[in-house]
């Protein structure tokens, strides 16, 4: 948050210090050009100042020099002087007095040397320097004699020294004559070293590397004159033609004409500022220059400080926005300062808040394990690679690990599980479905086995990944031993009960046998010899009959309850109406006979057990119309059901009826209400009616009143569990 | 049937009595049948096999079949009866003690014509004579 104020508030800054930067860097620009012109132009002028000035010099000795060449030839009495000496050349005194002059010459004009010399180039005086002119001099003698002039000659490096001389040729005039010969020569030698030189060479003002010289012009060459600022022995020496380069030195410039400021290079190849002229009425070119380097050197200097200047505005424009910033950013970090006390008050007061409920949580959470060790219980919590992270009291009671013991071991290494189906698939269960149980077997520290009946949940991250299982194990060790105990017993008494099955029903048929006997022979000793016993002899003989057919019913009777629970049929849904139907249709004929009438309501639909079912109705029906008062006999069997789960099957008959007292009596194996002259039975009827309903998971009653007729109530579950069966 | 001409009726039976009172209740029928007992399956099917070449001649024109017999009872002889192409022209009803639904079932399934549970008075038993003669002995 810091950071992002900081960087807004410092754009602007940033806007603004660019803007000044720019605007510095043009205003310097905009200055540095100035100064460029400035320096530029006062280099032009300086040069033009120094270098006219020394054009104009330099015409002016020359002018001079020529003056004193007119002074001489124009002196008459010298020229007689002259005249009287040639022509009478030994005379000492002429030639002293001559020489005296001549001397007088040199010192007074400063002239090297002082010569006469005949037309024809001859030395005459002084006496020291016989002999012939050089070439230098010579060749203008001709030109002085035209022009009838002194002039100056060009510059030439004397054969006698070597050194370069100048000369001022001033022709001797015969004066007499009209055509005014020239009789003579005065050449006065000019040292140009002791003045020119110098004078051309020296710049007034302190400077590296300006300085001025002259050039002439000798065909296609140019030919430096005098001695070079920057190179030595030049004078006369230095010489270039102007086709050969393509880069020609100003001088070249300066011999064909131009004149004024120029840019070029010297002969050094250094760019040069230069000023060019030439000197009137003589073969010279002045060149003064400096190199650009210097001439402009205050302009880089001036830039320099421009960009110093600059710079330091800048430095300044950038200290201050800077300064600014920084105090924009000292105001910003002090306002975030502020707000971060706020803000940390604020935390910590949420921070107090917070572990409150976190102890709270914790204290709770502390409960809520102390539950979880309430708990008979084994509660596990495993990590996602089976290892213990929680392990309740009841684990430990469970299987006598202490939860030292047991955390962070692999439960099923602990505990040596047995699974019921591969473990791999157990886990990929857990973790699809999120659930499992299953029977488990697992050891527990004494080396028992302990069989549990195992709960597993899976424990998911706030991404939804599994991160562990939680685990609820409940010994049923126990249970499981009793069930198998239960089981064996039950199996103990299924075999029992399929033994005394075979028995009854060998009991009962062997038994059986015996009373047919008894009941077919009797009646064949009636039927056969009738004739030969008498009444009584024959009543006794029924009598024996009737004991015989009762105690066959009775074994009849028998056999089918000891059947009922022992050979049970699966229940299958019936609709009961029709095996109703079916019961009181056996006795169709004594319901014709007696006008009896049986009316079958809506019955459900239930899971019973069909035969069953058919002989329950047939007793109850067939005991409603035996115990038939004088009324007709009318039956009514109906059904109420409660919510689908059980219905109650009435039977209900106007018959005698019984004491209310006798009805649980009555649904005792062999009890009759009656004799057995009145009513025939072997009183177990109803008893198979009650085995029957109990069979169904049901039971049976009767409300009854004497001569209000009879009601029997049957209340039967509508469907049964596997496990009723 | 006998060369005579006279049906004869076999009975397996155990119980001597029942013999005696099926014997007697023939003769109560009317007509004239020639009746034997035998007393187990082994001495059923000795007799049968041994006769069995000699179709018709030997042979009875019924049997009656009691269901528990000693040594071969009535259920194995029948299986016995059954897939002999010459026997089990012979109808057979079962004469038993029995009342099992089981037994009536099988006896039916396996080719009985008819099963008769022994009755408690002589008078039924000539009219389940006479109802035999009737039907199997014409």
């Amino acid at each position: 948050m810091m950071k992002e104020g900081v960087k807004s508030r410092s754009y602007p800054l940033m806007a603004l210090f660019i803007t000044i930067a720019i605007g510095i860097g043009i205003s310097g620009y905009g200055y540095y050009r100035l100064q460029k012109a400035h320096i530029t132009r006062h280099a032009f002028e300086e040069l033009s100042t120094i270098s006219e000035l020394k054009a104009h010099e330099l015409s002016g000795w020359r002018k001079e020099r020529l003056g004193d060449g007119e002074v001489i030839a124009k002196n008459r009495s010298i020229a007689d002087e002259v005249k009287r000496l040639i022509a009478d050349s030994s005379t000492a005194r002429a030639t002293q007095s001559m020489l005296t002059w001549m001397e007088s010459l040199k010192d007074s004009y400063d002239y090297h040397e002082v010569l006469l010399v005949d037309p024809d180039g001859t030395i005459r005086l002084p006496a020291s320097q016989k002999g012939k002119l050089e070439k230098g001099v010579l060749e203008y003698l001709d030109e002085s004699v035209k022009a009838k002039a002194p002039l100056l000659n060009r510059f030439y490096n004397s054969k006698k020294d070597g050194a370069v001389r100048l000369d001022l040729i001033a022709p001797i005039f015969d004066w007499d004559s009209e055509s005014r010969p020239v009789i003579a020569f005065l050449v006065l030698e000019i040292d140009p070293y002791n003045f020119l030189f110098p004078f051309i060479q020296k710049w007034p003002t302190p400077s590296k590397s300006a300085e001025t010289y002259l050039v002439s012009r000798d065909g296609n060459e140019v030919t430096y004159l005098n001695e070079l600022r920057h190179r030595k022995d030049t004078a006369l020496k230095l010489r270039f033609s102007l086709s050969s380069s393509n880069k020609e030195p100003v001088a070249a410039m300066a011999v064909q004409g131009k004149e004024g400021v120029v840019e070029g290079i010297d002969y050094r190849g250094v760019p040069v500022l230069a000023f060019l002229g030439a000197i009137p009425e003589s073969p010279w070119f002045i060149v003064s220059k400096v190199d650009i380097s210097e001439a402009f050197a205050p302009i880089r200097d001036s830039a320099k400080l421009i960009v110093l200047m600059a710079g330091l505005m800048v430095a300044l424009a950038a200290a201050g926005i800077g300064f600014f910033g920084s105090h924009q950013r000292t105001q910003l970090y002090r306002e975030q300062a502020r707000m971060l006390e706020n803000a940390r008050i604020e935390l910590d007061l949420k921070v107090n808040e917070r572990t409150a409920e976190l102890l709270k949580a914790n204290k709770q959470l502390q409960d809520q394990a102390d539950l979880l060790n309430l708990a008979h219980d084994a509660i596990l919590v495993r990590s996602i690679d089976d290892r213990v992270k929680f392990w309740s009291k009841g684990a430990s009671e469970t299987y006598g690990f202490t939860m030292k013991e047991a955390m962070g071991r692999i439960t099923h290494e602990l505990l040596q599980t047995v699974f019921p189906q591969p473990q791999a698939g157990i886990r990929d269960q857990v973790i699809r479905l999120g659930r499992w149980q299953g029977e488990v077997i697992h050891t527990n520290a004494l080396g028992e086995k302990v069989i549990v009946d195992s709960r597993w949940a899976l424990q998911t991250d706030s991404d939804g990944k599994p991160s562990g299982f939680l685990e609820i194990n409940r010994d049923i060790t126990a249970r499981k031993r009793a069930e198998e105990y239960l089981k064996a017993n039950m199996e103990r008494l299924e075999l029992i009960n399929q033994e005394l099955q075979e028995f009854a029903f060998v009991a009962s048929h062997d038994l059986q046998e015996p009373l047919r006997k008894i009941q077919t022979f009797c009646d064949l000793t009636i039927t056969r010899c009738s004739s030969s016993i008498d009444d009584t002899s024959q009543e006794y003989l029924e009598r024996v009959i009737n004991s015989a057919l009762r105690m066959r019913q009775l074994l009849d009777d028998l056999l089918q309850f000891s059947r009922i629970a022992a050979r049970p049929k699966p229940f299958e849904k019936r609709d009961l109406g029709l095996i109703v139907k079916e019961a009181a249709q056996v006795f169709e004929h004594q319901i014709k006979e007696t006008g009896s009438r049986i009316e079958i309501d809506e019955l459900p639909k239930m899971e019973v057990d069909e035969g069953q079912m058919l002989r329950l109705f047939q007793n109850l029906i067939g005991n409603a119309l035996k115990f038939h008062s004088d009324l007709a006999p009318v039956i009514r069997v109906s059904a109420e059901c409660e919510r689908d789960r059980y219905c109650e099957i009435f039977v209900e008959d106007n018959g005698i009826g019984f004491e209310q007292q006798y009805s649980e009596l009555i649904f005792r194996p062999f009890q009759r209400l009656h004799g057995r002259s009145k009513y025939e039975g072997t009183g177990m009827g109803l008893a198979i009616c009650r085995k029957i309903v109990e069979r169904h998971g049901g039971t049976i009653r009767a409300e009854s009143e004497p001569e209000k007729g009879s009601k029997f109530i049957v209340r039967l579950p509508v469907e049964h569990d596997l496990e009723a069966a | 049937m006998e060369n005579n001409g006279i049906p004869s009726v076999l009975m397996a039976d155990d119980d001597e009595e029942d013999c005696m009172l099926a014997s007697d209740a023939l003769k109560e029928s009317g007509k004239e049948v020639e009746f034997a007992c035998v007393e187990d399956g082994v001495h059923l099917m000795d007799y049968l096999l041994e006769h069995s070449g000699s179709w018709p001649n030997g042979l009875p024109d019924l049997i009656l079949l009691d269901l528990n017999m000693p040594r071969k009872d009535g259920r194995e002889a029948l299986l016995e009866i059954m897939p002999n192409p010459v026997l089990k022209r012979i109808p057979i009803v079962i004469l038993t003690t029995s009342k099992e639904e089981r037994d009536i079932a099988f006896t039916m399934n396996a080719g009985a014509k008819s099963f008769i549970t022994k009755p408690g008075t002589f008078n039924e038993w000539i009219e389940i004579m006479r109802s035999l003669v009737q039907t199997w002995l014409k």
